[in-house]
């Protein structure tokens, strides 16, 4: 009886030295889907002048009320992050009260905030007399007992959209210095 | 007679280990591989000098491989990135230096939730989309 209860134990220590998670085979690896991304996350303006592009930039970020954490503007760089809500108000009430009812009433797993990140890089073209900027968002969500509960990039077309939309105006805006 | 000791010994031995340890190895991670092995697969040489460009292309590898940046310096030709992966954040820093008059020398290392990423071909991948990206070789250095 003791000589199984060690074999499981020696076994359970074994496993536990033994899980060493390595990161995903194709996570650095560029596919189709990096293209796609790039597009989605891309758009270019008539300009060679970063400098404009990076202002314009920062002022459609500070709209969106990011912070701004980092900034070099010799490789054409802004990194910002909020925290705000996440946008499942209603969701999270009915999770509340189904864990209150038929649950433990433990708040974990339900997700009320999430870190936002984003890294915004402008790339002149001086052959097409062009600057792109491309821009991309990750988030860390958390639950009402501020448990992490997840970690992801946000590829969701409509985000990118509202946010070049923005930016376009900013750009007209500071070109005509209004 | 033996079985007898067995728990009591293991039970005293597991107290043992789980009081004593040094924080020496996760701080330095000089166990796994040598210095020199680590260096090989995480750098790569290119035949140019334009270190600007170079860290631009990092920059623009990184995004395409769905990395949000963290921080960049120019002077220091250093880029740090974070991707999301399976709930896990997948870090990366990568740093670009001249070697000799013609070529840079760029060099990554990555880490994987609270674990190093030891494995060579990660790197490779990575090297390869830049090498694509740069529309230059990434050769292996010595």
């Amino acid at each position: 009886m003791h000589m199984k209860k060690f074999f499981i134990l020696v076994l359970a220590t074994g496993f536990l030295i033994g899980c060493q998670p390595a990161p995903a085979p194709k996570a650095m690896q560029s596919g189709p889907t990096s293209l796609k991304l790039r597009q989605l996350q891309s758009k270019k303006f008539d300009t060679l002048d970063e400098a404009v592009m990076l202002t314009a930039s920062m002022e459609v970020l500070q709209d969106m009320g990011f912070m701004i954490s980092e900034a070099e503007s010799k490789l054409g760089v802004i990194v910002a992050t909020k925290q705000r809500e996440t946008d499942n108000r209603a969701q999270r009430v009915a999770l509340i009260a189904l864990s209150i009812f038929a649950g433990d009433g433990s708040l974990r797993g339900i997700e009320q905030s999430h870190n936002i990140r984003v890294s915004l890089v402008t790339i002149p073209d001086k052959s097409k007399k062009n600057t792109t900027v491309r821009i991309n968002f990750q988030r860390q969500v958390f639950d009402m007992e501020g448990n992490m509960v997840k970690m992801e990039s946000l590829n969701e077309p409509l985000l990118y959209q509202g946010f070049f939309s923005k930016l376009s105006k900013s750009v007209f805006l500071e070109a005509h210095e209004i | 007679m033996i079985k007898k000791y067995i728990m009591p010994t293991t039970c005293v031995a597991l107290l043992f280990l789980s009081g004593c340890y040094s924080n020496a190895n996760s701080v330095l991670d000089s166990s796994a591989k040598s210095q020199l092995q680590l260096r090989s697969y995480q750098s790569r040489a290119f035949d140019t000098t334009n270190k600007t460009k170079t860290l631009r292309t990092v920059i623009a590898t990184l995004q395409d491989l769905d990395f949000v940046i963290d921080k960049a310096d120019d002077t220091l030709g250093t880029i740090s990135a974070t991707k999301y992966t399976n709930n896990r954040a997948l870090k990366m820093t990568v740093t670009v230096r001249p070697r000799g008059k013609s070529q840079l020398i760029v060099r990554a290392n990555a880490q994987y939730g609270i674990y190093p990423v030891e494995d060579p071909k990660s790197y490779q991948d990575f090297f390869s989309s830049l090498s694509k990206s740069m529309f230059l070789d990434a050769q292996e250095v010595e």
